[in-house]
């Protein structure tokens, strides 16, 4: 719990947001959860195709990612998603437990959670991707530097 | 070879005198005197010379000049059998047939023979061809002793042995042996079955598996094996889980079970081991877990969707957020109950472990939490319905103290303290919570879904006795709860 304080917090503000979620009623719940926090597009898919269809349109900030979806896993989306380098978190009933290894770097938030939860989950990824900017930011300064 | 000098009068005889130099200097008399039959062919192979016991071993003594081929195949010439090894081959001619035509010696020849009389014999023959001293063939001659009894013991033994490996090769365990350096001896077919090959007895060392893997599938070398360890550490192993990789690559579980083996005086001469497929029991473990991993992730879902319709219902409702949070908080204390549950595939939940995932979300982050909240108590396994009703509870509790006791003013405690008290079956938990420091209590005036459940909900449902006590300095709950039926 310590861990919520020493994370920065990046504001959600204006973010666009992918829920890859196939029951509707918690695809709702997230929803609101994130308009609260101030997200404000969001897009909703319910199957991985609907996800990959989305994503070959749109390029969202971030991502909640439910792991079954029906018959099908959602992995397919999570590498996808990493490919475009967007970040994003899983959000399952399984909790840590149900995610193979290879995935354990991202946030899993567990069912049912709370808005603060999902906040500071999404507040990690975010962090991250604000850190590994600062990191390429700090790498070309320092080419720019080398060529002047 | 033997050369026979015949202008010699007899053997050297130097330190010997009186009637044994006198028996010894005696040819005939020496002959006689062997504990072995014995005779002697001429170059054409007729019989020239033979002892006494000779003739007590075959029943029968030579005539005078007869041929040894004519004097084996008078006895009963069917049944006489010459083995070498394991073949066993009808005698043609006499055993120095051969001696005297290759002038070679042919030693420990076995020779089977029925008598006359019908009895029958072993004979272990060792055949010397006699040379002159050009090395030309003049004779020859055969020693034959019994070793009737010998060879039934050894065909007993043998007998016994091949009974025993019978048994070990019709078990349907998998099982080998080893010597005391841990090389392969014997492994049964169930054993191979399980390998999935048949390794080489000369070669193989402490187990006869392709390959092996740790429970926990890093690798393990042969000399790691639970064989070897017990070889080297001298002692029984039980109950250790390794996994084999066939030639073909499929994995099996196995659980080896090596024990040494001592000979009369105790010192270790080797090692058993028993190797069982645990491969059905781990696929049904692993399907009851997908089963219980499944049916947790439902709970969780349904959970999850409950939370969402309320909240979509209290929304338009224009409920205030207060009571919004108040209902998501008892579906999170339901589904951390649940969480502590499956932890344990639904036998038990740990009531300290239960305790702190409920009250952790009450913990202000400000201050220290170990101040403001405390738990303490011994390690109990509740019941799963004994765990959802106190997770219940104590959430109810919790809430309470945050909005109106000790946790809604800074420096305010709550101490949660739980003993198990009486005897056997008539034990009871007795759990303690305790609120001082925060602001004047007063009772409600009217009985909320809290202090409802807790009063009646937990007195009901585990059969205990809850006292609930608004003192003016901090409230103070009380659940007596018999043990018998909520605990696990």
């Amino acid at each position: 719990m310590n861990a919520r304080r020493n994370t920065p917090f990046l504001s959600l503000e204006g973010l666009k947001l992918l829920i890859v979620e196939d029951e509707p009623a918690v695809a709702f719940l997230v929803e609101d959860m994130l308009q609260d926090l101030g997200c404000t597009a969001v897009w909703h898919a319910s199957t991985v195709k609907e996800a990959l269809d989305i994503l070959r349109e749109h390029k969202p900030d971030v991502a909640v990612l439910d792991v079954n979806l029906r018959d099908e896993l959602a992995y397919p989306v999570a590498e996808k998603l990493d490919a475009m380098e967007i970040p994003f978190i899983f959000a399952t009933g399984y909790g840590r437990k149900g995610i193979p290894a290879d995935w354990l770097i991202k946030p899993v938030v567990q069912k049912p959670f709370d808005a603060e939860t999902l906040r500071d989950a999404l507040n990690i990824v975010l962090s991250r991707r604000e850190q590994a900017d600062g990191l390429e930011r700090a790498k070309r300064d320092a080419k720019d530097r080398e060529r002047m | 070879m033997t050369n026979i000098d015949h202008s010699d009068s007899g053997p050297p005889i130097a330190a010997i005198s009186g009637p044994l130099q006198q028996a010894l200097r005696s040819w005939d008399g020496f002959f006689e005197w062997l504990p072995v039959g014995l005779y002697v062919c001429d170059v054409d192979g007729n019989i020239v010379l033979h002892n006494r016991r000779m003739a007590d071993l075959l029943d029968r003594a030579p005539l005078p000049g007869e041929s040894e081929t004519a004097f084996w195949l008078s006895l009963r010439s069917s049944a006489l059998k010459s083995s070498f090894a394991s073949n066993a081959l009808a005698l043609t001619e006499g055993p120095l047939g051969q001696v005297l035509l290759s002038g070679r010696p042919s030693r420990d020849r076995e020779l089977t023979i029925e008598r006359v009389n019908g009895t029958r014999a072993t004979l272990l023959a060792n055949l010397e061809p006699l040379l002159d001293g050009g090395g030309r063939v003049i004779g020859g001659v055969c020693v034959l002793q019994d070793i009737t009894r010998r060879k039934r013991l050894e065909t007993i033994r043998r007998e016994r042995e091949r009974q025993f490996r019978d048994l070990l090769e019709a078990l349907p365990v998998a099982l080998y042996t080893t010597d005391a350096d841990g090389n392969l001896t014997f492994y049964n077919q169930a054993a191979a079955d399980l390998w999935g090959h048949e390794p080489a007895i000369d070669g193989a060392r402490w187990c006869g598996a392709w390959k092996l893997y740790h429970a926990d599938g890093r690798d393990m070398r042969h000399e790691e094996s639970p064989m070897a360890v017990a070889i080297r550490e001298q002692c029984e192993i039980r109950d250790a889980e390794a996994q084999l990789e066939r030639p073909d690559g499929t994995h099996v579980p196995f659980i080896a079970y090596p024990t040494l083996l001592r000979d009369k005086s105790g010192s270790m001469i080797g090692a058993v081991n028993m190797m069982v497929d645990i491969s059905e029991r781990k696929r049904a473990e692993l399907e009851q877990k997908t089963l219980m991993d499944e049916l947790n992730h439902r709970v969780k879902n349904t959970l999850a969707t409950v939370q969402s319709v309320a909240a979509q219902t209290l929304r338009k409702a224009q409920v205030p957020h207060e009571i919004r949070d108040l209902f998501e908080k008892r579906i999170f204390a339901l589904s951390k109950a649940h969480n502590q549950l499956s932890s344990s595939r639904w036998t038990s939940a740990d009531l300290s472990a239960l305790a702190g995932e409920i009250l952790e979300a009450y913990h202000d982050e400000e201050e220290g939490a170990a101040e403001r909240i405390v738990v303490a108590g011994p390690s109990i396994h509740l019941a799963p319905h004994a765990a959802l009703t106190i997770a219940m509870a104590l959430n109810e509790l919790a809430t309470n103290a945050a909005k109106y006791g000790a946790l809604s003013v800074p420096g305010g405690q709550v101490a949660l303290r739980w003993s198990v008290e009486g005897q056997a079956s008539a034990q009871t938990l007795v759990l303690d919570w305790h609120e001082n420091g925060g602001p004047k209590v007063t009772p409600p005036k009217k009985q909320g879904f809290g202090t409802r459940f807790v009063e009646r909900g937990l007195a009901q449902q585990l059969k205990g006795k809850v006292e609930l006590n608004f003192a003016a300095a901090g409230l103070h709950c009380r659940a007596v709860i018999p043990l018998q039926g909520s605990a696990a």
